[in-house]
């Protein structure tokens, strides 16, 4: 029987250094459709804001591009549901839950730790608050973060991954 | 000199921390808080520092960045190669070496400095924390940074984040600010993106130009009234002080009241008002007088001054503090492109108020500097003694034989002399130089002023601006796929192919890459071998218009491609040349995925978005990238079935049901995957596209089900060999941008009676369709065991011709093939298949070699193989 | 380094955003009606002046939209941007 890998399984003690975890598998979907669609749907409509919560959140990606998270095991169903509700209109649900690896940050440093290698201005004065998110660069890697309480999420692809985390090893001198 | 510690006073140093540093191998003696200068003056020493060019002893001249004479090599405890003593801090351990102006790289890489990046916002930052640069902060809205290139900002505003040891090193394009910090903990280089930039930066004082003032002992009166102020160190014990502006005489009287015998020699025919204060506090000040020479053996003995009446009189001095006045230190927004205009009374280079409005320039900066008298040379005495340049060996002499040569502009002056191209970037030579070059052509003071200023504003180590993103692993990323463990376990050794890490063969005991690669195509012709083919840019393209849409981005057609089948696709360019290649899956009806090379992957992505977003608004296609949503282990040889049936599948795998270039979802060893009857090297293959988190586990399967077939897993360059041998061209490879379909011999692929697709009216433009284009050719070397270089060059002739000699083209690939039993390579050629079965001739270094032109499909032309 | 406005995520660094020449280009409808001359024209001849021009971006590392810029040439100073489709605002 073939078992589940997920791309920084390996590296649990050096995401612990920089008070890092790994949240494997999670369930993410891309969906295009017309912003009136997304509308009836939910998907917020405000460039690069987060609709929803730890079981299912939509990340604006664009204004016709949104990346629906949740958790582990629930892409079927939510792809399933997403196609009937856009059934007869324009649009593609891609199961992309392979697609990036998630990394979460906890610790109270995180924000400074991040502006290591990325230009966005990461501040909550600059409007950096829960419930935004951005796609941008960390370093020479293109980055999803998700602000949320007490944590900042970081999408990337997987082969960007071990860089990632070693380029915030670096920086972080831990 | 004889400069000594005085009993109390220095703001900068920590008297309770003794701190012995060495310079040259001597001990010195000085606190925290001493700079490498300031220590060195307050032992009465003046340190082994000489000029660059002609070798003259000097010394310190200033007490800051814009310091001409005193560079160290930092040895210890870290290594720099050069930098002014005036701008090191000492430190427990460290050791320096005196360096004319010009670093020297060691013979074994020391590690520099270590330094990491710091991307920043704020409303507003400050450059120069004096009280211009303290004010403007306290005064500021939102989030403030205030920096300064000193290590020591005294009374840091409430509210504001200050850096000392931080140096602005170059304001760019809307507000973006290069700040370099040192500090003990690692070097940081602020990236700061401000809404407002303030420059507080201050003035640099501005020497004279008189027979003798490159002798150490010479020295900026505002640096021996900075080290006394800062450090506690009185520079001199006999001090004359040369001033044509108040500034000057301010630290005459200061210099005097610490204890030194001051003298004060001013041009200027009439008392000003520090005249009076200085003559009650018993300081001498010569009126209408000038310094015409000096003495000493070398450093600093005597000084000679000529009176009104013209009079000379000897003086004896251990220092001359000279101050011809005050330049406002705009470099950083020079490099903005800001204009400056000519205060005639202070004769500096203020600001004309041009420039971005996000930016402003107050205090010292703006030209609130002292009124001088308008003296920059003095003109007794000889021309070639005058120094303008010190660190260049430049005279008032050298400048004259420029202009004399026909030169007007500052700028070529620069190039000429090298005036300015130098560690302090001309701070001290730069408007003197100017105005001496405006004076020899009869021009008026301010006609030009000193040549213009770039970033960094002091040097900045590359090791600096390269940050934590340096070394093996961070200067570039290193991309690997899931499987890449057992890569690595296996003795795969790895080529980068974009930012990946493939294997490029698994070298077993006692094998060199030949042997490796050899035993790899063997296997792969005669058993089954297993490649990693999972960096391959993936694509899904859905929409009720997602057929029209690449019916125009292919050659060919894919709209009537049916459900379940596979169609290898061409793209071109606007300009009719090969751009990308791959192939395009049928899911549905309205659903393609389409692969691209492994490069092109952004490439391709990118342009079919540019289409769809800027040209065909009204198609109904979306696009989403799925390059890591699937790994791919490509399976193949003869005993290819054998192994995916003993992986165990729910597919059908035989040939009627399974036929070449379709596709069947299902699984293989309990895993969903996605089966494709696609083959790169013409053998039967399988690829198997599974999720990226089964396939580590789906390779070690595949291995063990392998293993009683002898499966061998291969890499990158015995694909190479394989597909080559199949007349597969690779884009990027054996392409270069400049090829056609037909240059390929793949007019097949183009379909004429499609509608319009990209790169078609291109394709019948007068230069497509040359009779002697380069085309694709194979070629068979008359040595069959030499393989040609790729990239050799092919001649018409055996000799190789005069230079231009014309080339008929070139080798794009180029391979010992174990299938033919010889070497085989692909070519272009110009009217390459009408050479068919013909002569041409390869070059290797001076000779060359005789070479067949063959067809470019070596190997199972009917493709038998395929089906196993 | 420029700040560029994309139109959907705001100010951004220069370096997430791909450059694509020139804005307001009309490809041709039926390309094979066209000389060579012609076609070579709307393939390689683009205009070059000095001052406000007008120009297209890609915001590759955030939305991944095309939009057009007008941008002084001279200073680089980015005047205005806005989407496919529509005019300048500034």
């Amino acid at each position: 029987m073939v078992e589940m890998r997920s791309p920084l399984d390996r590296r649990v003690d050096d995401l612990g250094r920089i008070d890092a975890v790994e949240v494997a598998f999670l369930a993410q979907v891309d969906v295009r459709c017309d912003p009136a669609e997304a509308a009836r749907l939910g998907l917020p409509l405000e460039p690069n804001t987060v609709d929803g919560d730890l079981t299912r959140g939509a990340l604006w990606l664009g204004p016709d591009e949104w990346l629906v998270v949740g958790l582990p095991g629930t892409a079927p169903a939510a792809i399933d549901e997403l196609e009937t509700a856009l059934v007869g209109t324009h649009h593609a649900v891609v199961d992309v839950s392979a697609n990036r690896a998630v990394i979460e940050l906890r610790g109270v440093d995180r924000l400074e730790l991040l502006a290591s290698g990325c230009a966005l201005d990461l501040d909550p004065r600059g409007g950096w608050v829960p419930g935004v998110c951005a796609q941008s660069l960390f370093a020479r890697a293109q980055v999803i973060l998700q602000e949320m309480e007490g944590s900042t999420r970081l999408f990337v692809r997987p082969s960007f991954a071990h860089y990632v985390v070693d380029r915030l090893l670096v920086s972080a001198g831990a | 000199m004889s400069g000594r510690r005085v009993e109390t006073g220095g703001t900068w140093i920590d008297r309770s921390l003794p701190i012995t540093f060495t310079l040259d191998g001597r001990g010195i003696h000085g606190f925290a808080g001493d700079t490498a200068a300031s220590a060195l003056l307050a032992s009465g020493e003046r340190g082994g520092f000489v000029s660059p060019i002609a070798g003259r002893p000097r010394g310190v001249f200033s007490a800051g960045v814009e310091e001409p004479n005193a560079f160290v090599e930092i040895a210890d405890p870290w290594f720099e190669p050069i930098r002014p003593a005036t701008m090191v801090n000492i430190v427990d351990g460290l050791r320096v070496i005196s360096r004319p102006g010009v670093g020297v790289l060691p013979d074994e890489p020391r590690e520099p400095r270590p330094a990491t990046h710091l991307h920043r916002h704020v409303e507003t930052l400050v450059i120069g924390g004096g009280r211009s640069g303290r004010q403007a902060a306290a005064r500021a809205d939102g989030r403030v940074l205030l920096v300064d290139e000193q290590p020591v900002v005294i009374e840091p505003p409430a509210g504001v984040i200050t850096l000392a040891d931080t140096t602005a090193s170059g304001i760019y394009d809307d507000g973006y600010v290069l700040c370099y910090q040192r500090a003990t903990t690692g070097d940081v280089v602020h990236h700061v993106r401000a809404r407002r930039v303030v420059l507080a930066t201050g003035a640099h004082e501005r020497p004279l130009a008189f027979a003798g003032n490159d002798r150490p002992g010479v020295m900026l009166a505002s640096a021996a009234r900075a080290y006394l102020e800062r450090f506690g160190v009185l520079v001199g014990q006999r001090i004359v002080v040369f001033s044509a502006n108040h500034g000057g005489h301010d630290a005459a009287a200061e210099l005097a009241a610490a204890g030194a015998h001051v003298t004060v020699v001013d041009p200027a025919p009439r008392p000003g008002k520090a005249t009076e204060r200085l003559r009650s506090a018993g300081v001498d000040v010569w009126l209408n007088a000038h310094v015409v020479a000096t003495d000493g053996d070398p450093a600093l003995t005597a000084v000679t001054v000529s009176a009104a009446d013209g009079q000379r009189t000897t003086l004896p001095a251990d220092v001359l503090a000279v101050s011809g006045g005050w330049n406002p230190a705009i470099q950083l927004a020079r490099g903005l492109g800001i204009g400056l205009t000519y205060d005639e009374g202070k004769q500096a280079f203020v600001h004309d108020g041009s420039g971005p409005d996000w930016l402003t320039i107050v205090g010292r900066a703006a030209g609130e500097v002292p009124a001088a008298y308008p003296i920059w040379v003095v003109d007794a005495g000889d021309d070639e003694e005058k120094y303008v340049e010190p660190q260049r060996d430049q005279t008032v002499a050298d400048v004259a034989r420029a202009v004399a040569g026909g030169l007007t502009s500052v700028e070529h002056v620069k190039r000429a002399t090298y005036i300015g191209t130098t560690v302090d970037q001309g701070r001290t030579s730069g408007v003197l130089t100017a105005e001496v070059v405006n004076r020899l052509l009869g021009w008026s003071p301010g006609a030009q002023g000193p040549s213009n200023a770039r970033p960094p504003y002091t040097p900045i180590p590359f090791s600096a601006l390269a940050g934590e993103d340096s070394g093996p692993t961070l200067l570039d990323p290193i991309r690997v796929t899931p499987i890449n463990d057992w890569h690595d376990a296996h003795g795969a050794i790895y080529e980068n192919v974009g930012q990946w890490k493939r294997p490029r063969y698994f070298a077993r005991e006692g094998e060199d890459m030949d042997a490796a690669v050899a035993r790899e195509c063997r296997a792969a012709r005669t058993g089954v071998g297993v490649l990693d083919a999972s960096t391959l840019g993936k694509i899904d393209v859905c929409g009720p218009d997602a057929g029209v849409f690449l019916d125009r981005m292919y050659t060919n057609r894919m709209s009537n491609l049916a459900v379940g089948s596979i169609r290898y696709g061409l793209m071109l360019g606007l300009d009719g040349m090969v751009f990308d290649d791959g192939v395009a899956m049928r899911l549905t009806e309205d659903r393609y995925v389409v692969t691209t090379t492994t490069g092109g992957a952004a490439a391709v992505m990118d342009r079919f978005e540019e289409w769809l977003q800027t040209e065909w608004t009204d198609l109904r296609v979306y696009c989403t990238s799925v390059t890591e949503q699937w790994s791919v282990v490509a399976v193949g040889g003869p005993r290819a079935r054998d192994v995916v049936r003993a992986l165990g599948t729910d597919v059908d795998l035989t040939h009627d049901a399974f036929p070449f270039m379709t596709f069947r979802d299902g699984s293989v060893a309990g895993v969903p995957a996605r089966l494709c009857r696609i083959s790169f090297t013409g053998e039967l293959s399988y690829e198997l596209h599974v999720s990226p988190f089964h396939a580590g586990d789906l390779w070690e399967a595949v291995m063990a089900a392998g293993e009683r077939f002898d499966i061998t897993p291969y890499g990158t360059e015995a694909m190479h060999v394989l597909r080559a041998e199949k007349g597969y061209v690779i884009v990027g490879q054996d392409t270069d941008g400049q090829q056609t379909p037909d240059d390929l011999g793949m007019s097949w692929i183009v379909n004429p009676g499609k509608g319009d697709f990209v790169g078609k009216r291109s394709l019948v433009r007068s230069d497509s369709v040359r009779d002697d284009r380069e085309q694709l050719v194979g070629l068979f070397t008359e040595d069959p065991s030499l393989v040609l270089m790729e990239g050799t060059q092919l001649l018409e002739t055996a000799e190789i011709p005069e230079p231009p000699a014309h080339m008929l083209g070139w080798v794009t690939s180029s391979y010992a093939s174990v299938a033919l039993g010889r070497s085989m390579a692909l070519a272009l050629v110009e009217r390459g298949r009408s050479r068919q079965g013909g002569t041409i001739h390869a070059v290797i270094g001076d000779a060359t070699t005789r070479c067949t032109v063959v067809d470019p499909v070596f190997y199972d032309p009917e493709g038998a193989r395929r089906d196993g | 380094m420029l700040l560029i406005r994309c139109p959907w995520c705001g100010d951004r660094d220069e370096i997430e955003f791909r450059y694509g020449g020139q804005a307001h280009l009309a490809f041709p409808d039926d390309p094979e009606s066209l000389s060579d001359e012609e076609w070579a024209d709307c393939l390689f001849m683009r205009d070059n002046p000095k001052g406000p021009w007008a120009e297209r971006w890609m915001h590759a590392s955030g939305c991944r939209r095309w939009f057009n810029a007008v941008r002084d040439t001279a200073t680089y100073r980015m005047i205005a941007t806005y989407r496919i489709g529509e005019e300048p605002t500034s």
